[in-house]
């Protein structure tokens, strides 16, 4: 029995192809993390002997701080509005900044960077919100029926995502709307504290999903930001959109594909 | 830490990449996921030896670390059923795709505890005493779980495991 199971769990493993991360990308990045454990003790230190208000900038925008980069816009279609320029159309009450940038390349640093991910929805991607001197992220990822069933790996979708599920809490300030169509719509708060030690370190967020009559899944993440060694500025201190314009916002038809 | 020891961990890292993948792609059933739990947990290795200074059982401090961060990163929801930021694929090597995916949906149907304990059973060839110890669970919790892993596995997987 036991070898028949190993025997299955060989072919499924089978799929999983050789690892990309390489040894001296292991290192670095124990390097980075070791860097930035070292300046927290130099930034508290520094903090403890001062003990006075001018240590505080330091912690910001002293040469410990986390490095801030930019990035270029991603490549759009030629003849259409910028996806950024489209979204921010969608946002009339957003007092900052919206373009569209790459986790790929501002979180993971891919070099080079990878192609053109397939988009489902016209502005499906991940944009950063600068406001109130912070950043914030908003994803916009649109998925047909085919690609949740593959990601569920043939699992049912779960029909009320405000209920607990496989012992787990509920999710906090969970609310679920029933609408025309057939359509669900589910926003929750997501404080993103998992404690894995993972970087980047999410901010909290507002989380909303969409399901449609088709199975197809709309999923939208307002974000405070995170936290890293590069990172694009501070996080905000409140997601980017409220509660309400988030709801606003996935509803709008222009997110999804047209018919 | 000497020189041997880092020599050992830079070794453990080289040879041990690709096994604790293919753990990590059965714990998740995503190859981007997948990269992500081994590199954290890579890391979390190095740094492990580094602090301590010294590699008691880094095997077992490995696949500890690795099915733990699973565990408490699959606690995120968005994780579990929506990936964000899709990495290009790459080319399947599968030459039994269809078994691989039947294995991971049933795998996928358990609770991330349960898949842990299958992995760790069946594909580490870990004892109860010693996937408990890993997991932090009792013997008895081990064995209950394998028990529900078994059964789903064998209702997806009926033709294959008659």
């Amino acid at each position: 029995m036991s070898d028949d199971v190993r025997e299955l769990l060989g072919r499924a493993a089978e799929d999983a192809g050789r690892p990309v991360i390489s040894t001296e990308a292991v290192y670095a990045k124990a390097g980075r993390v070791r860097w930035r454990r070292r300046a927290a003790v130099t930034a508290t230190a520094v903090c403890a002997v001062a003990a006075g208000a001018f240590a505080v900038p330091q912690l910001t925008s002293g040469p410990d701080a986390p490095q801030t980069s930019s990035v270029a816009s991603l490549a759009q279609e030629p003849g259409e509005s910028p996806r950024d320029v489209r979204l921010l159309k969608l946002l009339p009450h957003l007092t900052g900044t919206v373009e569209e940038v790459s986790f790929a390349d501002i979180i993971k640093h891919v070099s080079p960077p990878p192609p053109e991910p397939s988009r489902t929805g016209p502005i499906d991607g991940q944009y950063e919100i600068r406001q109130d001197g912070g950043v914030g992220y908003l994803t916009i990822d649109v998925m047909d029926a085919k690609t949740v069933a593959r990601k569920l790996g043939g699992s049912p979708q779960v029909e009320n995502l405000c209920e607990p599920e496989n012992g787990e809490p509920a999710r906090t300030d969970c609310v679920r709307e029933e609408l025309s169509g057939g359509r669900v719509l589910t926003i929750w708060s997501d404080d993103m504290d998992y404690g894995d030690g993972g970087t980047p370190q999410w901010g909290p967020e507002l989380v909303a999903r969409l399901t449609l009559a088709d199975g197809s899944v709309l999923g939208v993440r307002d974000s405070t930001g995170f936290e890293a060694d590069v990172v694009q500025g501070p996080m905000l201190k409140t997601p980017p959109l409220t509660r309400a314009e988030l709801r606003e916002l996935v509803l709008r038809p222009e997110l999804l594909p047209a018919k | 830490m000497r020189s041997d020891d880092h020599a050992a961990l830079h070794a453990f890292v080289e040879s041990r990449r690709t096994a604790l993948f293919r753990s990590a792609f059965l714990l998740c059933g995503d190859r981007h996921e997948a990269e992500d739990l081994v590199q954290t947990t890579l890391v979390k290795v190095v740094l492990g030896g580094r602090r301590h200074g010294r590699l008691d059982n880094i095997e077992a401090y490995a696949r500890k670390t690795l099915v733990n961060t699973f565990i408490a990163a699959r606690r995120r929801f968005w994780r579990r059923e929506q990936a964000y930021g899709e990495m290009p694929e790459r080319a399947a090597e599968a030459p039994d795709t269809d078994t691989g995916l039947a294995v991971r949906a049933a795998l996928a149907r358990l609770t991330p505890r349960q898949r842990a304990v299958l992995v760790l059973r069946y594909w580490e060839d870990l004892s109860v005493e010693a996937t408990a110890a890993t997991l932090g669970m009792r013997e008895n919790t081990v064995k209950s779980h394998t028990a529900r892993g078994l059964a789903a596995l064998r209702a997806e997987m009926a033709e294959v495991m008659v």
